[in-house]
């Protein structure tokens, strides 16, 4: 028993602190730097300790500073608890959701150097997944609904008008967009049979012709579409719409809005690695199966800790994908009125889900599946 | 299309009632099944007529007294359910007893995440998920959403003052305190509970989403459809009640175009979308 916690706790370790904080920090300074680029400006490039300046990639470094340092000032008429838990709220569902994530394949401690066998495992193994449950994707909405309460508290602890509106709107656009994400997966869970991520990843395996991108891609573009609105950012940022609401965050300062900022790139990390799990094969690269790369007739044999250490890397490297995509989305779209966003995710997206859905069971049922 | 509401209400409400009657599934509205556990011996599980399953406690018939009897699953699963009953029981008092609305609903919230570990703990997994889903995530959002609207004054719950209810407190902090921490050595573990033994028994398959699908499409199916079409009667009717002039589209009513829209839900509705 000890050992598995150990074992939960070692894999967190790797992947939270490892990975996504990492990445979610570094975006912060990726975002300013990428918008600076597509803009034809130069953006936050002077960061730097001593003469080690990275292309500014210190950046993330300052703001962490600065917001460490500044007053963390909670309004007269606040209500204090529920001001101090909103960012809570709002930043600890995205890190327990990664536990569903499966970021590298089983490993088999005793089997590192050899050469594993293409068609059947060792049985044992641990694998790079913090929670295998077979309701997975289930538990992911679960908590993400969580994730709700953060902003819709934030906007009416914080005693302000814009804030209170900026609340209703988060909350009023996460719950239209959580609806319209579930059905438009619910395609993915039919094809594949299962809501767990780690057997989706399974059962997309190395062939790039079998990952959900290619056997359901309209259940891509309307989860990834619902996924965005989900992070509430650019096109579908309508909850801090600088024009008329600042956002839920309007009066928190120091960590408290650092914790808001932190959420909402982990959310794009998590979205990423969502993406990847479910439409992009998880850690699969194509043609490298579990024994060696195949090419047609070429083949090349690695042992079991080159594949594993490669397929971490390809996960890695399909999230990074994901995240540099939401960005150029996030500076490329313009922001949607609030009706056209309520339009789109209604009348559109909703549609469109439960017509993939009863076009993918008609399909598998005249397949036979 | 007032007329076509009520029709579509009349057929629900005629549906669930045929639906009740004719859910009767195996011998009754309950049924006791049971299921060997994994370690040797037998759990009963209670299914009652809506699907609800439950565990029927080993220990009602095992041993009178619940504090010497061994727990069917051991020193943690004994702490983790006294654990949650204790969020679950003091989300649920905070929620009568706060004078904030707000705070009021995100106790609630934290009982039914509380109910939710208590499902997981019953082996019933889809079911926690779904509880965390729907009531704490999409329901109590709704709810804090009107509380936060309404924006009602803050008002003086009954509460229990001064000595007396600290020392009612107090007793009951430190009866709940002394059932936790002695439930290390109360509690007898079973040797034969191994993991291997969770995984491979007959609770692997149980509750899970394949195991509640297909109890819901085949058992239950008439049921669940009927409890759908009751929730399709209520969107249909908020919809009715919303926007009464929209109703005019369809139907033409006898009032002239140029007078105004009736007092209350019209005027309303009126403002809410003027390009209507």
């Amino acid at each position: 028993m000890l050992m598995i916690f150990l074992l939960g706790a070692l894999k967190w370790l790797g992947l939270i602190m490892v990975f996504v904080m990492p990445v979610a920090s570094l975006l912060t300074w990726a975002e300013r730097r990428q918008s600076a680029m597509m803009q034809d400006r130069l953006g936050p490039n002077r960061a730097n300790i001593g003469s080690v300046r990275i292309w500014g990639i210190l950046h993330f470094v300052a703001d962490a500073v600065k917001m460490l340092f500044k007053e963390d000032f909670v309004p007269a008429k606040a209500h204090k608890t529920l001001f101090r838990l909103a960012p809570v709220l709002a930043f600890a569902p995205v890190l327990i959701a990664f536990a569903i994530i499966p970021f590298g394949p089983t490993i088999h401690v005793d089997h590192l150097f050899k050469v594993l066998d293409p068609y059947s495992a060792p049985s044992g193994g641990e694998r790079l997944q913090i929670f295998t449950a077979e309701f997975g994707m289930l538990f992911y909405f679960a908590i993400a609904s969580i994730a709700n309460y953060g902003t819709t508290l934030a906007g009416w602890a914080s005693y302000n008008k814009w804030a209170l509106l900026g609340g209703l709107r988060a909350s009023s656009q996460m719950m239209a967009y959580e609806v319209t994400m579930g059905l438009a997966v619910l395609g993915m869970f039919l094809v594949t049979g299962t809501l767990e991520p780690g057997a989706m990843v399974d059962w997309q395996g190395p062939n790039p012709l079998h990952w959900g991108i290619t056997v359901q891609p309209l259940a891509f573009l309307l989860f990834f579409t619902a996924a965005i609105a989900e992070t509430k950012r650019a096109p579908f940022d309508i909850p801090e719409g600088e024009p008329e609401v600042i956002g839920y965050f309007l009066e928190y300062s120091g960590l408290g809005f650092g914790t808001f900022f932190l959420a909402e790139f982990v959310e794009i990390v998590f979205v990423g690695a969502l993406m990847t799990t479910v439409f992009f094969g998880g850690y699969h690269i194509p043609g490298l199966y579990q024994n060696g790369f195949y090419f047609g007739d070429w083949f090349f044999e690695l042992p079991h800790v080159v594949v594993a250490v490669l397929q971490v890397h390809a996960f890695i490297f399909k999230v990074i994908f994901f995240c540099w995509f939401q960005l150029l989305i996030r500076w490329t779209l313009p922001r949607f009125r609030p009706d056209q966003l309520i339009h789109l995710g209604w009348k559109k997206i909703l549609p469109m889900s439960l017509a993939n859905v009863m076009i993918t069971a008609a399909v598998l049922l005249w397949l036979g599946l | 299309m007032r007329t076509g509401a009520a029709a579509l209400l009349l057929v629900g409400v005629v549906l669930l009632v045929a639906g009740v009657a004719s859910a009767q599934p195996g011998p009754g509205p309950t049924a006791q099944i049971a299921v060997p556990r994994p370690g040797g011996g037998v759990q009963l599980l209670r299914i009652d007529g809506a699907g609800n399953v439950d565990a029927v406690p080993a220990v009602a018939t095992d041993a009178p007294d619940d504090m010497s009897a061994p727990a069917p699953t051991g020193k943690g699963a004994a702490f983790a359910f006294w654990l949650f009953s204790a969020i679950v029981v003091g989300g649920a008092i905070f929620t009568i007893t706060r004078r904030n609305a707000v705070t009021a609903v995100m106790s609630l919230v934290g009982t039914f995440i509380g109910i939710a570990a208590i499902y997981a703990m019953l082996f019933a997994h889809f079911l926690a998920a779904i509880q965390v889903l729907v009531y704490a995530g999409a329901i109590m959002v709704l709810f804090v959403f009107v509380v936060m609207l309404l924006n009602k004054e803050e008002e003086e719950p009954f509460a229990f003052r001064g000595v007396i209810g600290k020392v009612l407190s107090l007793g009951a902090i430190a009866y709940l305190g002394f059932r936790l921490i002695t439930l290390f050595w109360r509690v007898k573990d079973d040797p034969t509970l191994t993991e291997a033994a969770w995984q491979t028994g007959e609770f692997a398959a149980y509750g899970t989403t394949k195991g509640v699908g297909q109890l819901l499409f085949t058992d239950y199916l008439f049921p669940f459809e009927a409890v759908s079409i009751v929730l399709l009667v209520a969107v249909i009717g908020a919809l009715v009640l919303a926007h009464p002039e929209h109703v005019t589209a369809g139907e033409p009513e006898p009032e002239p175009a140029g007078k105004p829209p009736g007092a209350g839900a019209g005027a309303v509705a009126g403002e809410a979308e003027p390009h209507v």
